[in-house]
């Protein structure tokens, strides 16, 4: 079964279509990524999906039922703009928000008392929201959308704000939840982060979905195409127009896109011939980054 | 119907427990209690509750019948001189004597009756440091007048018994056309109706910009994407409206137990510093109450709506401002009206304009306070209301759902009307 499935789902604005005939599916117990340059329409593809907003045309499914308020306590949902009540203390906010997805107030708060707990908060239950820092801020709405246990849980951009400590915890969570079959899905523009956690992509580009799948079978489907290499020595030995399309330079390291039918071998050539120092030379898939600029850079072209 | 009540309560339990609702409560009733206290006890002070002035009668014995009449003609309510002394035919420096005595206090004001008084060709002088005489302008008026015309009549020869029946005196009451009952209190319905009103005016402002405010909080904190991704903007509003609404409620309870408390203390008070005093109170009938209710939850839900609405289409309290503008100038526009019902509530023009939309709640509660109107015109008015409120939180619901996900630029009204299509 599908745990999201949008079948010609048109989302309308005064003067342009947010969303424009999108037809996906998201598979359950999987981590769905959800990728485009800003405006691409992800936010209001999301929103339709917690029934924030109601498509203007095609069907929204969550787990095989139509959209309904049923299904919205299903979901968690933690939006790019969020926010908390400034005034309440944590264990009360974590309480009513548990309470407004069906759980009953006092398993709410155990549960809120769990969590706070294990995110690190357990001596700030009584503390008020404002006396938290943004990152604290950000664990406590990301409790809030999955205290309710729910079989889809929404996530917007979860990790900016976060230090790598606090982000690999909220990733063990997600990864966790992932385990017990919950559907997660991620919206984020850092795709080192969607490399590590999602088995399939939908691309979005202008309201359209312009690529999606599985990661793997997508990276695949382009190839080794891709040269990483880390050398000491002068950058002249890759002035070979016929080989080498682009270069992407990353500090230490570089990676290299080949064109089309190009031989790897004689970039390493090159790179003899001139006496370079080569300390990794590996064909590889290309990065989803270059994927995501190539795509999207080739639509508004 | 269980999502709502949660955001009743998180709502009403976040806002009673602010330190304004709590200061506002509590120091309200406290101060207005202190200043009346220490206002009797001042009034009360003054040796006997009364006004001290000397007669000076030039005339030759019509004094007495003055003071015979002040002192006969008593009210507990009503402020009356107490005359320490008549003196008939005064010595030339007499006058100027009490004249001192006035301006150094130790009478507070001489009633001269001069000798051309009887003829009409002079007026009697009531002479005091320039203060507290208008209430007593009245019963001295009368007092003097009297005396005078008892003279002139025994003058023509008419016995005393004659006279009596001759001034007798006969009452006339204020009786409801509808109810052919006499209104033995218009004054308290008059105040009632004034209060009512205020009050009605005073909570659509007040607690309407409470509402706007909330509706603002959760935008501008942005918790309401969180909210609505949980539960319908339309019962999310309108869990707000009826915590505002409750916290409006538990105010006036508690005002309202204060203000009980502070009648029987001032009662008390009373008693202690003025024996045989009249109390205060008010009375008020259930089908008045009843009315009164009703009219106000009307006026109540269709502007807190209003407000809501405005609240959600602003993101900054400069647009809030501008915003509510137009919402504060229609309530005001009631509160302007206030005369006109007043003045004639069952004039065709009060009757319209108890009718009117967005006027109604107000209006008609005055109406409904100063004197019951007929029935149809209450069920019509009240059947307006409603009609109003509801179309209103409709529309309003619209708007809020709209646009309290829309950050940035207040929308023109054009805009506003596209929102509304929006599904």
């Amino acid at each position: 079964m599908n745990a999201v499935s949008f079948e010609k789902v048109t989302k309308r604005y005064d003067s342009f279509d947010a969303v424009s005939s999108l037809t996906m599916e998201i598979k359950e117990g999987a981590v769905f990524g959800l990728l485009g340059p800003n405006g691409a329409g992800k936010t209001t593809t999301l929103r339709m999906i917690v029934r924030i907003l109601i498509p203007d045309e095609g069907a929204v499914r969550v787990l095989g039922t139509p959209l309904s308020e049923r299904t919205q306590d299903l979901i968690g949902y933690l939006p790019e703009e969020r926010g908390l009540y400034r005034q309440m203390r944590l264990l009360e906010i974590l309480r009513f928000l548990g309470a407004l997805k069906g759980l009953s107030e006092a398993e709410s708060e155990r549960r809120a008392r769990v969590w706070l707990e294990r995110l690190g908060l357990g001596n700030r239950l009584n503390d008020e929201v404002h006396s938290l820092s943004r990152g604290m801020q950000q664990k406590i709405q990301f409790i809030a959308a999955i205290i309710h246990r729910p079989q889809l849980v929404i996530l917007d951009e979860p990790f900016t704000g976060l230090d790598p400590v606090n982000a690999a915890v909220i990733k063990d969570v997600m990864l966790e939840l992932r385990n017990q079959g919950a559907t997660i899905i991620l919206s984020t523009h850092r795709m080192d982060q969607v490399e590590q956690m999602c088995d399939s992509i939908c691309l979005m580009n202008k309201g359209q979905k312009i690529l999606d799948g599985d990661l793997k079978a997508i990276k695949k489907s382009y190839g080794n195409n891709t040269v990483r290499m880390e050398f000491t020595g002068d950058q002249d030995f890759l002035q070979l127009p016929g080989v080498i399309q682009k270069i992407n330079p990353y500090g230490e390291m570089v990676d290299i896109k080949l064109r089309p039918g190009a031989d790897a071998q004689q970039i390493l050539k090159s790179a003899v011939e001139r006496g370079v120092q080569v300390r990794r030379f590996e064909l590889i898939e290309p990065p989803l980054n270059d994927i995501f600029i190539e795509k999207v850079s080739e639509r508004n072209a | 119907m269980r999502k709502i009540w949660l955001i009743v309560k998180r709502e009403y339990v976040t806002r009673v427990r602010t330190k304004a609702f709590i200061l506002g409560t509590i120091a309200l009733p406290l101060l207005s209690t202190a200043v009346l206290v220490v206002s009797i006890f001042l009034s009360g002070g003054r040796s006997g509750y009364s006004t001290r002035i000397v007669i000076i009668d030039e005339v030759g014995g019509i004094g007495s019948a003055v003071e015979h009449a002040l002192t006969e003609g008593k009210s507990t309510t009503q402020p009356r001189p107490e005359v320490v002394q008549v003196v008939e035919h005064p010595a030339p420096e007499t006058e100027a004597y009490l004249n001192s005595e006035v301006m150094q206090n130790q009478i507070d004001a001489i009633l001269v009756l001069p000798k051309g008084l009887l003829k009409g060709t002079a007026a009697a002088q009531f002479r005091t440091r320039g203060m507290h005489a208008a209430t007593l302008m009245g019963p001295i008026e009368r007092a003097v007048n009297g005396a005078i015309i008892a003279r002139r009549l025994s003058a023509e020869g008419k016995s005393a018994g004659a006279m009596k029946s001759v001034f007798k005196v006969v009452q006339v009451q204020l009786v409801n056309a509808s109810s052919e009952k006499a209104e033995d209190s218009s004054e308290t319905n008059f105040a009632v109706a004034i209060v009512a009103g205020m009050v009605l005016y005073m909570t659509l402002i007040v607690y309407g910009m409470s509402t706007m405010h909330s509706v603002m909080e959760e935008k501008t904190t942005r918790m309401v994407e969180i909210l609505v991704s949980s539960i319908k903007p339309f019962d999310l509003l309108t869990g707000k409206i009826l915590s505002v609404g409750a916290v409006a409620l538990t105010q006036y309870l508690i005002w309202a137990l204060a203000i009980g408390a502070l009648f029987a203390s001032a009662a008390s008070v009373t008693a202690l510093v003025r024996p045989g005093a009249a109390t205060p109170g008010i009375n008020l009938s259930p089908a008045l109450l009843g009315y009164l209710v009703v009219f106000f939850l009307a006026g109540y839900f269709l502007y807190s709506a209003l407000y809501a609405a405005a609240g959600a289409i602003v993101s900054n309290d400069e647009e809030a401002r501008q915003a509510q503008m137009p919402l504060t100038l229609l309530i005001l526009c009631s509160f302007m009206l206030f005369n006109v019902i007043l003045n004639n509530p069952n004039s065709t023009t009060s009757v319209v304009l108890s009718m009117t939309p967005f006027l109604s709640p107000i209006l008609m509660t005055l109406r409904v306070a100063m004197q019951t109107p007929p029935l149809w015109q209450i069920v019509l008015a009240l059947a307006f209301s409603i009609a109003t409120t509801v179309y209103t939180i409709r529309i309003s619901a619209r708007i809020y759902r709209v646009g309290i996900l829309m950050y940035g630029k207040r929308p023109s009204l054009k805009e506003l009307r596209r929102w509304l299509r929006y599904s």
